[in-house]
């Protein structure tokens, strides 16, 4: 009790320094003062009762010391004394200490960079009110109900409407939920019509608990509410903070306004606050509107037919919609969710009856703190890989921070060593040389943290594509300024402290002499010095051969074939659907718009296609034929709608029958070109042409297409994919289930030069269609690889800083050691050594090491690698090649470090060597 | 109490360094309990005047060293048992006086019960004859 009371006085009295030493010497003077009174009225002169007075109260400085231990933690008062101390020797070597403080701040700002990356997309929550209480829905996906069709991106998320107003019903565990979704595939899912002009927004379609389940209070106006859903409301949408600045200048009267959303007018009614972005990290939405079901204006703007039901209000199995719900008050999640399954289990056994119960999926209700995770789950293994890459730059900056404090010591021998002479304590001096450390640690922080700021949205600009940006708020938070500080910490404690020990280990006697000649350096082995360059030159190695295997990657991939030709292939999209065109009106504005694309004199060839070449997208169907005895043969299969001309215009070939042309259209009877992958999976190399195969798992003779050609294989959504079996339909065939369709047009030569004339063509025949990403193929294939780039990249640049880093450090270490043995090479030289002798002893000292780190970089990157594995390919882990070139590059730069002082050693003229002292 | 006064003349002060120590050890840890029970009987005093009385009842323990009875003080300040404030010393200067808290009074009692219960089982074992240890 005592000891806490004590201690409590102790903190409160660290602020009162001044008045505290103060009141003892008043204290002090007045003792003395009486005792001196005392001795003169016992009859001393004035000058020896003082004296005498001073004599009896003992030494004043060893019981100050004893004062101020018990008046304060003495650790603060030598804490204050020790920084102003370090502030002094810093600035005292400004070129040391510039070059070591922008050492740390590069390592430590990456490191800022790639945690402020993890934290915008893993740890922050999602800007309403009370995210903890957000729970998501989900199933798990692996027990596929028969009768389940999915439209969207992950299946586990997707739910049917119908089931969505099942949950919202149940008031007794949700006190609100809501569902959403989006409105195409990409963030130009929806035309805005902004003064007669078309424009292309991202749109979502969103249910009237939204905003006030998630507790967003709108910056102007109001949400979504119940009110807007009813069939009949009046039209209104929301739109997001950052497109009322893109697109509306932040005009104050923009309640109210009326705007054209794919030809249907709306009037705004809210704007949403600027930190909102949704529900989902990493997209953001620009306009809300109420849930609804038009032909203009459609989840995912799909259109009805074959799998996506008539209405999505009664598609019980079109899985398209997101929910998620804020819990009762008073309801666990547990408690929600296994009474949310039971509803669910009712719902799918509803329309299906399984053998086994166990085969029927369960509904979870996960945390949604982060909201819909689907960036996170991509991004995380990456993302860690990025941070333990950036840690071990972190670590080299380090290493190189020791060896340039270990160089510096000697310039403080004497200074240390006086001070260990005069009473200083080892532990005491090695607090106050890690005070300087963490001193020029947390300087590097603070500019790293301007390098970070910088760095942390070039990474987000490089993550994106132009289809679908990334919207991150990377803004610095409480956690990555910790992160920043913690780190800054345990970096200078972590270079300060082996150099700290080595540097107050001094043989006193010797040290404190001024001559160069001193015993002590000749036999010190300077083993710390030697361990952190082969550390820094292991490591580097680590990261440059990581940096290899991306590089190889992302060329392995840019030069694969995948089936069609890319050169000069220009793409663009169109949705009609969203101006009113349907069924037959659709195919007519494709058909004619083709016609007229393929007469511009600058185009080669064109044609039209459902996705876009690795647009990212597609449809997968399960397909069956007629087996051996009745039974049906059924996969999952790839398809797609394509337009005549479609094979030669891609370069992809027929390697049997025909392709599909003109004369395939709604009128003549359903055929399909398939692929070699299909024709191999399905056939077994039975010859194709003729045979038929129908939707389902059951083949259906009736609604059965007849197979008319084979073509050669080719890949076009995944460059990472493994081939698919695929079909191909004829675009004409299938109006029912025409929506968004790509041109892709063969330039003759650039594909810049057509781009004016292209939407020209499309411009004459209905001013209100606007293209959706138009691009090269080139380009599309550069965003389909964008992880593998920004990977080749990143670590490319990591690999590089460490090479510098580690170079530096060799050749500082070279160079000191020359200069500090320049006296043992006069000497030898004086005895006969020639030149060439000299060059050799030295470059053989430092190519020791380098190779020392090498042998040990490459066990480390054995082990290392290993973890990457799923990230690269056409290489293994273990690559010889790479792991060659890499240590080659390494050993031969190495080379050139220690050839320069080397070649300083070499001209060393012994007559001067052996006079200096 | 009784007051010796302690002559004050022109002596060497040449204290042997064992004994010193010795009372350095002694004193660390019945210097507050001496304070303590000072400021009991007297009232409020300053630095100087606890340290006069203390010298003058335990003969020489605080004849050198006078300084270390204040981190002594301070000890005990920041445990509670003492409170001190600024007053007027004899020559009309500004002096710290020092002065007993009620928690002080408690721990005065109790210390000094353990000391007279701590001597007397003492003084049994030093009174305790061969035949009484069988």
């Amino acid at each position: 009790m005592k000891i806490l009371k004590r201690s409590l006085a102790r903190l409160r009295n660290l602020f009162s320094r001044h008045q505290d030493d103060q009141r003892l010497k008043e204290e002090i003077a007045e003792h003395v003062a009486l005792q001196t009174a005392e001795n003169i009225r016992a009859g001393l002169s004035s000058a020896e009762a003082r004296r005498q007075a001073l004599l009896k109260f003992g030494v004043v400085e060893s019981m100050t010391e004893d004062y101020r231990s018990e008046r304060r933690f003495l650790f603060f008062d030598t804490l204050v004394q020790d920084v102003r101390y370090a502030f002094r020797m810093l600035l005292k070597a400004p070129g040391f200490t510039a070059v070591a403080v922008l050492t740390l701040a590069l390592g430590i700002g990456a490191n800022t960079a790639i945690f402020s990356l993890v934290d915008a997309v893993m740890l922050k929550s999602l800007p309403v009110k009370n995210p903890q209480q957000l729970v998501l829905f989900q199933w798990d996906d692996n027990k596929w109900a028969p009768q389940f069709g999915q439209t969207g991106w992950d299946s586990k998320y997707s739910f049917s409407y119908p089931a969505f107003q099942q949950f919202r019903a149940q008031t007794n565990v949700l006190s609100s939920a809501f569902a959403w979704v989006p409105l195409g595939f990409n963030d130009e899912n929806m035309t805005v019509g902004i003064n007669g002009q078309p424009t292309l927004a991202n749109g979502q379609m969103v249910t009237g608990d939204y905003f006030s389940g998630l507790g967003v209070t709108p910056l102007l106006g109001r949400g979504i509410n119940e009110a807007d859903e009813n069939p009949g409301a009046p039209r209104v949408a929301v739109i997001s903070y950052a497109y009322w600045s893109r697109r509306f200048a932040r005009d104050a009267s923009i309640i109210g306004r009326n705007v054209a959303l794919n030809g249907i007018s709306f009037t705004i009614v809210g704007v949403t606050p600027s930190s909102f972005y949704g529900v989902q990290v990493g997209t953001e939405p620009d306009i809300w509107v109420p849930f609804d079901d038009k032909p203009n204006m459609r989840p995912w703007s799909t259109q009805p037919g074959g799998g996506t039901a008539a209405s999505v209000y009664t598609a019980r199995n079109w899985l398209c919609v997101n929910v998620m719900a804020r819990l009762q008050n008073g309801v666990t999640r547990a408690q929600a969710q296994s009474s949310l399954d039971v509803l669910f289990h009712n719902y799918v056994t509803a329309d299906w009856h399984p053998d086994n119960e166990s085969r029927v999926p369960h509904l979870f209700l996960a945390q949604a703190t982060e909201g819909l995770p689907q960036l996170q789950e991509g991004t995380a293994q990456p993302l860690y890989i990025l941070m333990a890459a950036v840690g071990l730059v972190l670590l080299i900056a380090c290493a190189n921070v020791a060896t340039l404090l270990l160089a510096r010591a000697s310039a403080r021998k004497k200074e240390i060593s006086v001070r260990l002479a005069i009473g200083a304590s080892r532990p005491r001096l090695i607090r106050q040389l890690l005070t300087e450390s963490v001193l020029m640690s947390l300087l590097g922080a603070a500019l790293g943290l301007v390098f970070a700021a910088w760095g942390t949205r070039a990474l987000v600009a490089l993550m994106s594509s132009s289809s679908n940006q990334l919207i991150l708020d990377v803004n610095a938070d409480a956690k990555v300024l910790l992160f920043t500080l913690v780190a800054a910490v345990l970096t200078g404690i972590l270079f300060g402290l082996a150099p700290a020990f080595r540097i107050t280990r001094i043989e006193l006697a010797a040290a404190m002499k001024d001559t160069a000649a001193n015993v002590s350096d000749a036999r010190d082995k300077h083993r710390l010095g030697k361990s952190l360059i082969v550390f820094q030159v292991a490591v580097s190695l680590v990261l440059m051969i990581g940096a290899g295997l991306f590089v190889r990657t992302l060329v392995n991939f840019e030069n694969k074939n995948f089936g069609f030709d890319q050169q000069n292939l220009l793409s663009f999209g169109l949705d009609p659907t969203r101006a009113g065109y349907h069924d037959a009106r659709l195919v007519s504005l494709y058909s004619q718009l083709l016609d007229r694309i393929q007469s511009l004199p600058g185009v080669k060839a064109a044609t039209l296609v459902e996705y876009a070449p690795f647009y990212g997208v597609a449809d997968n169907n399960d397909t069956s034929i007629e087996g051996e005895g009745n039974k049906s043969v059924s996969y999952n299969v790839r398809s797609q709608m394509v337009g005549p001309d479609f094979f030669t215009a891609m370069g992809i070939p027929i390697i049997a029958g025909r392709a599909i042309n003109r004369t395939d259209t709604a009128a003549s009877p359903k055929i399909a070109v398939i692929d070699e992958t299909f024709a191999r999976k399905f056939f077994h190399g039975q010859y194709p042409i003729g045979q038929r195969f129908s939707g389902g798992d059951k083949f259906d003779p009736k609604n059965s297409i007849e197979i008319v050609g084979v073509a050669k294989s080719a890949e076009l959504t995944d460059p990472h994919a493994e081939l698919k079996p695929k079909a191909y339909y004829a675009y004409a065939q299938s109006a029912k289930y025409l929506d968004t369709m790509f041109f892709e047009v063969r330039a003759q030569g650039a594909p810049a030069n057509i781009i004016s004339e292209l939407r020209d063509a499309v411009y004459q025949l209905d001013p209100g269609l606007p293209l959706m990403d138009l691009k090269t193929q080139t380009e599309e294939t550069a965003d389909a690889l964008s992880q593998e780039r920004l990977f080749a990249r990143l670590t490319t640049v990591f690999g590089l800083i460490a090479l510098l880093l580690a170079m530096v450090g060799l050749y500082g270490t070279m160079a000191y050691s020359v200069t500090r043995k320049t006296h043992e090479i006069g000497i030898r030289m004086a005895l006969g050594a020639k030149p060439a002798n000299v060059l050799a002893m030295v470059i053989r000292q430092g190519i020791t090491l380098a190779l020392l780190g090498v042998a040990i970089g490459i066990v480390l990157a054995l082990g290392a690698t290993r973890l990457i594995s799923s990230m690269i390919f056409g290489v293994t882990p273990y690559d010889p090649v790479t792991f060659f070139v890499v240590a080659a590059v390494l050993v031969a730069v190495a080379f050139l470090a220690c050839f320069i002082p080397a070649r300083r050693a070499m001209r060393v003229d012994p007559m001067i060597a052996l006079r200096y002292e | 109490m009784e007051l010796c006064n302690t002559p004050v003349g022109n002596q060497k002060l040449r204290i042997p360094k064992e004994t010193m120590k010795q009372k350095m050890d002694v004193l660390q840890g019945t210097l507050a309990l001496m304070i303590l029970k000072t400021l009991d009987v007297l009232g409020p005093l300053h630095g100087y005047g606890i340290a006069r009385r203390v010298e003058q009842i335990s003969g020489d323990l605080l004849a050198v060293n006078q300084g270390t009875l204040y981190p002594v003080l301070l000890k005990l300040e920041q445990e509670g048992s003492i409170s001190s404030e600024w007053g007027a010393s004899e020559h009309n200067r500004r002096a710290r006086f020092y002065r007993l808290t009620r928690d002080g009074r408690k721990q005065l009692q109790a210390e000094t019960r353990d000391w007279n219960q701590t001597s007397a089982v003492i003084a049994r074992f030093f009174a305790a004859k061969s035949e009484d240890f069988s």
